[in-house]
């Protein structure tokens, strides 16, 4: 389903989740909609990238309390195969490695499992061959990499464009980069950039997870929000990113350690 | 009933020695009454299903029928010039008769007994169970020389008499320099047994693509012995699948006489419902500058049992040897379970040696990315599982997969 401009693509309330009894999201809040990028901040353990698997319906997670509404439907019960065909898209920090599954007919396996729910018609071989070697421009990658194993031994920008070229392929209504700048120089970073932002459209919505102002000066997120303790402890636009590269994280704990003791 | 009595009961059964094996026949009787069924007593028998074991004894004998194959298997016939197709089964064939590509010579009578039991007499294996049961079974066997290089594939089909113990034996020779790719397909059928063995002498500089296809099906068994002699500067690649036996097991016996040359050994063997599935590879270097590269992947799934025993002999005279051996098992249910057991023996000192096993599952954290993609749960085992045997099926010949006819090769069951 399309969404107009200004749709509501993504509502997560008060969600709570952890990982082998060890509790993660303290009740995070956040509304995307279409047509808007989301930075999201905040040091390490902060609960980033949980957040962003637990989106993507990482097993490994339980969600204790709480809902995420993607295009208004409660995703909770979704299997992850079914959250990307719905136009879910996590963009990995660590991109796997997967030895003996040729890249080519992975992107073409997910790509048709995507259509297929979007309700095209499948694509054969030689007419993905054709829509692939279009997409790899985008993303500036050489056409050998299609040939080989899954990421494998392909260096940390490389995997970082095959990412994108997925995101390119599969057409997300929300894509969900985590740390997708760690790791590239700033040529890499620059196409993967420009990548993102091309693939940005109206009714589709972008989240930006990152430590670093550097992605923020190539893409310009609406909003910058900082994780502290598996929670949303602020919000700002675009000055906020500038503002923690100039003084870090410190007083935005001190802020929301003040807030939690008034409301006790 | 007890196991001698079912060797004494299976000796009856078998028609009385004749022809060009009758002495061997006649020899291996006697000695497998003397050493009757192997036992837990054995080390390279421990972990077998014994009583497997002794229902092939309780197969009868096939009586040489004709087997119709099914009609798809015959196709590559008709391209002739590429692949050179036969079959051989228990039927008393007159190999005379038979159409040989230029290059291939039919061995004759006189030479096959030079040749005959040299390689079992190298290895000390004239005892073990998987020759004796051959040898005693056996009525006939096929004697080839290679002595071209540029042939067709040398496709060679070995299917079973069904409810029947089927035994069929080969001799290869390449002569110095020669060329040849050799593809042997097992096919089992209900209830059947099938016992194996070929012995291949390869002379110098010569060169042996071997690929093995073993399908079971039903309730089939197989015991196949591959026993190999290479001389100096000759190359040997085994390449092999095992699928859907009952009980089956490889044993590849490979012995570098001078050291020199060069041997690979990539082998997968697929282990499901309640199947055995063994391979026992030996490799001896027997002079110096020896190579060997092996590679051996087994999946068990199910209550299946995969068995992996992988011998490396490495004496004092094979300085400079390179042996590399690992074995990597995929364990998909916890009912399932695997034996890898790798053995390097080294008593030369200047060698470059290492094995290697690891038993793992299919990755979580693999499979969560390709569903991430919207890939389902089944496609992505599939891929998962198509990744892990591409290592080795990748070097088998490129139609191959027209012999899996109704194979779960690629499948993984949903687990709770």
């Amino acid at each position: 389903m399309q969404n107009s401009s200004g749709n509501l693509i993504l509502e997560i309330n008060d969600l709570h989740a952890s990982i082998e009894d060890q509790s993660i999201l303290k009740g995070v809040n956040l509304k995307i909609y279409a047509g808007e990028i989301h930075a999201i901040m905040g040091r390490n353990g902060s609960g980033k990238s949980t957040l962003s698997k637990v989106i993507a319906g990482h097993p490994a997670y339980s969600i204790t309390s709480g809902i995420i509404k993607f295009n208004n439907q409660n995703i909770l019960d979704l299997e992850p195969e079914e959250r990307g065909r719905a136009g879910i898209f996590l963009g990995f920090q660590y991109p796997l490695e997967i030895p003996g599954v040729s890249n080519i007919e992975f992107l073409r396996v997910a790509t048709n499992a995507r259509r297929q729910a979007l309700k095209k018609e499948e694509l054969d071989t030689f007419e993905f061959e054709d829509l692939v070697h279009e997409k790899l421009k985008l993303v500036q990658m050489d056409p050998s990499f299609l040939e080989r194993s899954v990421n494998e031994g392909f260096s940390g920008g490389e995997k970082k464009r095959n990412e994108i070229l997925q995101m390119a392929l599969l057409e997300p209504t929300l894509g969900i980069l985590d740390e997708t700048d760690s790791g590239l120089d700033i040529d890499a970073l620059r196409i993967v950039a420009t990548g993102v932002q091309k693939l940005s459209k109206n009714d589709t919505a972008t989240i930006l997870i990152t430590h670093y102002q550097r992605l923020l000066n190539e893409i310009t997120p609406n909003f910058v929000h900082v994780m502290v303790d598996g929670k949303i402890a602020h919000t700002g636009g675009k000055e906020l990113a500038l503002k923690l590269e100039e003084s870090g994280y410190d007083w935005i704990e001190k802020d929301s350690n003040k807030s939690e003791e008034l409301k006790k | 009933m007890k196991p001698s009595m079912l060797c004494q009961e299976w000796l009856t059964s078998l028609s009385k020695p004749d022809g060009i094996l009758q002495e061997i026949q006649k020899q291996s009787r006697d000695s497998i009454q003397k050493v009757g069924l192997p036992s837990k007593n054995d080390e390279d028998w421990r972990v077998t299903n014994f009583k497997r074991l002794q229902k092939i004894l309780e197969i009868p004998i096939a009586k040489g029928k004709k087997i119709d194959l099914k009609p798809e298997l015959n196709i590559l016939k008709s391209t002739k010039n590429k692949v050179w197709q036969f079959t051989l089964s228990p039927e008393l064939q007159e190999f005379s008769k038979m159409e040989l590509p230029n290059g291939v010579e039919l061995i004759n009578e006189k030479e096959l007994q030079i040749y005959l039991g040299n390689n079992i007499e190298l290895f000390k294996c004239k005892e073990e169970w998987s020759t004796l049961i051959n040898e005693c079974s056996a009525g006939q066997v096929l004697g080839l020389k290679v002595t071209g290089k540029d042939l067709p594939t040398l496709e060679v089909l070995i299917p079973a008499e069904s409810n029947c113990f089927n035994a069929t034996r080969l001799l290869l020779v390449l002569e110095e320099e020669a060329k040849v790719e050799v593809v042997q397909v097992f096919l089992g059928s209900n209830f059947s047994a099938q016992s194996h063995l070929i012995e291949i002498e390869l002379a110098e500089r010569s060169n042996f693509q071997h690929t093995i296809i073993a399908l079971g099906g039903g309730e089939a068994s197989l015991s196949a012995q591959t026993i190999i002699k290479q001389e100096k500067l000759s190359n040997y690649s085994l390449n092999f699948l095992q699928s859907g036996w009952l009980w089956s097991r490889l044993e590849p016996r490979i012995v570098q006489i001078n050291g020199e040359a060069e041997t690979n050994i990539k082998g997968l063997q697929i282990a499901r419902k309640n199947e055995q599935v063994s391979t026992h590879s030996f490799v001896r270097f027997n002079g110096p500058d020896g190579k060997l590269n092996q590679l051996n992947k087994a999946l068990a799934d199910d209550s299946g049992h995969s068995i992996f025993y992988g011998s490396i002999q490495v004496p004092k005279i094979a300085q400079q040897t390179q042996a590399n051996q690992l074995s990597r098992n995929l364990l998909l249910s916890k009912r399932a379970r695997i034996d890898a057991k790798p053995q390097l023996e080294i008593i030369a000192d200047d060698v470059s040696c290492t094995h290697g096993a690891t038993v793992s599952e299919l990755q979580e954290e693999e499979l969560f990315y390709l569903k991430s993609r919207g890939i389902d749960s089944n496609r992505a085992n599939s891929l998962l599982l198509n990744g892990f045997y591409q290592e080795i099926i990748s070097a088998f010949p490129m139609n191959w997969k027209r012999w899996l006819f109704s194979s779960d090769l690629f499948e993984v069951k949903n687990k709770e």
